[in-house]
């Protein structure tokens, strides 16, 4: 199963941006969203990762992942996902990766905390 | 040998050269055949990912710096339990041995070996490893009813 990965600047705020994974984020994939998020970690405050269509993941996607969060973290800089399929959220549990990142499972809850993150960011990453 | 899964329709057979892509064709291959068996989706999906780990696992370590070896992954079904076998014929390494990475440490500085060896513990009911003629043997074993 290939991954596909859907990159959108927010309309709001040119400091964050929304990352849609769909399919297989594994070991053959990880490379891929590796090159995708490159740009971005060095441009954005916040990024929203929306799980919805994904189906798999492994280690090896995870790590992508949590490098990514490092990153942003280090410029004091957030990262969020959203919409986690049952099995996906099931696989950072076991991980032990939830505390300290943030996961939404509604549309709602993630807008109120994009709105908060605009607030803190009015600048470009430091 | 015990272990070994005996000839059937019951049974998944597969063998491949080491190599990420053809690993993740013989898992999605296992993923269709437990499909086929109307098997819980659940526990499949969790075997699924434990397979995947340990292939990943072989794949890297197993035939480094050398020519990509053989993978053998063999399942049966044993009453609710599915039972999987990944051998490779790798230096001796037990993927079971030893302590899980800890939790109490930054995740991302944790290596990318122990997060997928804690999955791949954490994933099934029961997992064993043996070395036995020149092979690696790992069994893994998950119950496919009730929960």
């Amino acid at each position: 199963m290939a991954l596909s990965i859907d990159v959108r600047r927010s309309e709001q705020s040119r400091w964050s941006a929304q990352v849609t994974l769909a399919g297989s984020l594994d070991g053959t994939t990880a490379p891929d969203l590796e090159k995708a998020l490159e740009p971005l970690l060095d441009s954005v405050h916040t990024l929203v990762f929306d799980m919805a269509g994904l189906k798999f993941v492994t280690s090896a996607g995870i790590r992508v992942l949590l490098v990514a969060r490092k990153r942003l973290k280090a410029q004091d800089g957030s990262f969020a996902m959203t919409n986690l399929q049952p099995q996906i959220a099931k696989v950072f549990e076991i991980l032990g990766s939830l505390p300290g990142m943030s996961i939404f499972q509604s549309e709602a809850e993630l807008d109120a905390y994009l709105a908060a993150m605009q607030r803190k960011f009015s600048g470009p990453p430091a | 040998m015990d272990d070994a899964p005996q000839a059937g329709p019951g049974r998944f057979d597969a063998s491949f050269l080491a190599d990420p892509e053809a690993a993740h064709g013989v898992r999605e291959a296992f993923e269709d055949w437990c499909a086929g068996r109307g098997l819980a989706e659940g526990g499949v999906q969790d075997l699924a990912l434990a397979l995947q780990e340990a292939l990943d696992n072989v794949v890297e370590h197993a035939y480094r710096g050398v020519v990509p070896g053989a993978v053998v992954v063999e399942a049966r079904l044993v009453g609710d339990e599915a039972v999987v076998e990944v051998r490779d014929r790798g230096p001796a390494f037990d993927p079971l041995e030893g302590p899980l990475p800890e939790l109490g440490g930054a995740l991302e500085e944790r290596r990318v070996g122990g997060l997928g060896l804690r999955l791949l513990r954490r994933l099934v009911d029961d997992a064993r490893y043996r070395r036995a003629d020149g092979w690696n043997r790992l069994v893994l074993v998950k119950r496919l009813s009730g929960s």
